[in-house]
Parts: structure tokens; sequence; C-alpha cells
């Protein structure tokens, strides 16, 4: 068997294959560029254990804004019981206050340090406010605890 | 350039399902309970004469609306947004104003604001569903599915719906973090002040009037505030004849 025309088409292959994984090699050269953790937010607890948040705060986001906007249901009750509104500006009153190392001083630049690092461009603060109003305090409800509800 | 590599792959991974979680909707408490207003039927009654006889009105319900919902002040009326405004009677009530109760009527400038109509036409021709009903009445706006078409605002016949042609922020003299803005590229409206009535809070302008001019309460409530005006006082509402049913009354 032979392969007639070699000197045009393996080097062809060669740069359909480097074009078609272009992609791939890219996103991992970016990807060993680095990584910063998100910093530490201001407030003693999360609203859901940390990997919950980790993995469905999306979700959580997605719900919360439909209850509110759609359905005008504003109270969340987390899996321990404990009561939160449900608003950005929940997560705003610690996510959005700089931490010990002084890094990450709003909600926004919180996000991007993941998003960012993942391409992934966040278009929530074109309207809402990354900052923590002036004197905001975590926005926990009172009165909690009581029968947990659970994620989302 | 990682988006590329997360669009590959997510072209030969297979995904979970997105909302797999969200099956089930719970039904949920209220913000603080026995705190949030609840009703049948919002409605608005704004009483003329209160407006009429305030010959030094300062505009409070307007500034409060602006200054509560970070409602830019655009000097181009091309691009101006409209929550809550003023407007001569006479454009306020087209051919509603007879020789005998227009005049004064009819050359001052009264509040104009969403109707909150019963049957509204921006809601029937929102094509994301972006504005809808609410059960107790009140005609929202859902920004994050607004596509900026426009059509509600063809087909509002009040003129009470505004579109963003640029970002509202660099025109806000001072912002409420309390309340986001807009963007651009969204239409925006009156709300009732839906986020107040969660709170118990009445609305900012009803608040805000020193002549206590506007009134707000349950339509379906014989006691409320609406209902003793309406009972008790002639009053009219904007362009009744084309069936959109009004919330929003003016006594006169």
């Amino acid at each position: 068997m032979r392969l007639y025309n070699a000197q045009y088409i393996l080097p062809g292959l060669a740069i359909f294959l480097a074009a078609a994984t272009f992609p791939f090699w890219r996103g991992a050269a970016a990807r060993s560029a680095g990584f910063r953790s998100p910093p530490n937010p201001a407030g003693e607890r999360c609203i859901e254990p940390k990997q919950v948040m980790r993995t469905e705060h999306m979700r959580m986001l997605v719900r919360w804004r439909d209850a509110v906007v759609r359905e005008d249901s504003r109270t969340y009750v987390a899996s321990d019981g404990t009561r939160w509104e449900r608003s950005l500006r929940t997560c705003v009153a610690c996510h959005g206050h700089a931490d010990a190392q002084g890094r990450s001083t709003t909600a926004a630049a919180a996000c991007s340090e993941c998003h960012g690092h993942m391409d992934a461009s966040l278009d929530c603060w074109d309207c809402h406010h990354e900052f923590a109003a002036p004197g905001s305090r975590s926005a926990r409800l009172e009165p909690g605890p009581a029968a947990g509800r659970g994620p989302l | 350039m990682l988006k590329l590599s997360l669009l590959a792959a997510a072209g030969l991974a297979r995904t979970r399902p997105l909302f797999a979680s969200l099956a089930s909707v719970r039904p949920e408490d209220v913000l603080e309970p026995g705190a949030a207003l609840k009703a049948g039927r919002w409605a608005m009654v704004i009483d003329v004469r209160k407006c009429l006889a305030a010959t030094d009105c300062p505009d409070d319900c307007a500034r409060a609306c602006r200054s509560e919902h970070n409602v830019p002040e655009i000097g181009d009326t091309r691009h101006e947004v409209k929550w809550l405004w003023r407007e001569p009677g006479e454009h306020l009530f087209p051919g509603e104003l007879d020789q005998f109760r227009g005049g004064e009527l009819s050359r001052r400038r009264l509040p104009a604001l969403c109707n909150h109509c019963a049957n509204p036409p921006c809601t029937r021709v929102c094509p994301t569903g972006a504005t809808f009903s609410r059960p107790d009445g009140i005609v929202v706006m859902d920004p994050h599915r607004c596509i900026g078409c426009r059509f509600c605002m063809a087909a509002c016949p009040y003129g009470s719906r505004s579109f963003n042609w640029e970002d509202p922020r660099p025109h806000l003299k001072a912002v409420n973090p309390d309340y986001p803005t807009r963007t651009k590229g969204v239409v925006e409206k009156c709300t009732f002040c839906d986020e107040r009535l969660a709170k118990g809070r009445p609305p900012a302008c009803v608040e805000a009037c020193k002549y206590k001019a506007m009134s707000f309460g349950d339509l379906k409530d014989a006691k409320s505030p609406v209902a003793a005006l309406l009972r008790d006082n002639y009053s009219i509402r904007r362009k009744p004849e084309l069936g959109t049913q009004p919330a929003v009354y003016y006594v006169i």
C-alpha cells in the first residue's frame, strides 16, 4: 500500500488536528496560568454548607430570581431551618466586603475570580449593586431555626 | 478563549439537565410572616382635588419614586425613563374632560403612572412573558427575561413604559443600593412598589405625598381606604373606552 501525495496530506492532517484541538490546548494553557481562589467573605456562615454553595449556587440564584420576581416568594428556608431573604443583597452583604487580606472589595470581583478564570461572563452587576449598603449586616431573617427545607 | 474549549467540551460530554434539582416548586413563606401587605386587587386612588389645591406641590411623589427605584433623569425626552411622572390633565384624560369639568384640571400637571390594568395590553403582546399580571393585579416586569423588543411600549395606551436606550447608571445622581438599576436594552415601568409591599410598606409615592393625595389599598376590601374613597366620590380613569380596566382612579 502506498500513500499518494503524502507531502500534501500529512502536513494538511497535522494542520487540521492542530486547528481542531485548538480550543483544548489553548484552554489548558490558560488554565495553567494560575488561579486565585475567591476571598473569604465577611459574616460567620453561608446560607447552605460550603460544598452545596459551590455546586448549586447558580441554581439557587436562578431559583431565587424566579421566586422573587415571578412568584413574590421572598423567604428562603435553608436546610438547617434558618431563614434568609431571597435577594442578591443577601449574598452581597457578605461577599461584597473586603476580606482580611483586603482582596476583592466587591461581590462582582469575588465572583469574577472564578468566572473570569473560566471565561464565563456575568451580567448580574449591570443592574444589581455589587457593594453592600453602608452599615448592612447579615441578611439572615428572624425567627429561626425551624424545620429545615433544604437546598434551593 | 476558554469559552471555546468549554463549548467544544459541551459538544462532546453529556451534561446533567440544568434544572434537574428544580423539578418541584415548594410553597414558600412570605418574607416576614404577617408583615407583607397582601390584597385581592391592588388599586390606587389619586385625589385630584388635593393635587389642585396644592399650588406649591414639590412633586414629592415623582421624586420619591425616582430615588427609591434608581430611575435615571435623562435630559433627552426621546430617552427619558418614566415610572411616575406628572402630565397635564388634558393629556391624561383626552376626550374625558368636558367644558364643565375641564378648565384648571386640563391645564394642571397631575401624577401619571402605570395603571396596572386588569386587562393589560402590554402583557398580551410580550413575546417572552417578561411582563405579566400578578394574581393581586400588579403588572410587573421581569427584566431578566426582557429582550427589549418594545412591543409592550407600543401596546400600552398610557405611555407608562420606558426603554433604556443607554446605560442608565451615569444618569443617576444618587443610587439606592437596595434596589437594582436597569441596563441598556430593557423596558421598565412602575411596579406599585411590589418590593415595598413585600416588606409591609406602602408605595413610595403614597408615603411621600405630604398632601395625602394618593391612597393605596385593596379594591376587594370594602374597608380599605381606596374602596371608601371610590364609594363616596366621583372618579374617572384614563381612557376607560379602551377596556383595559385601569386600577388607578382619579377622584375629581
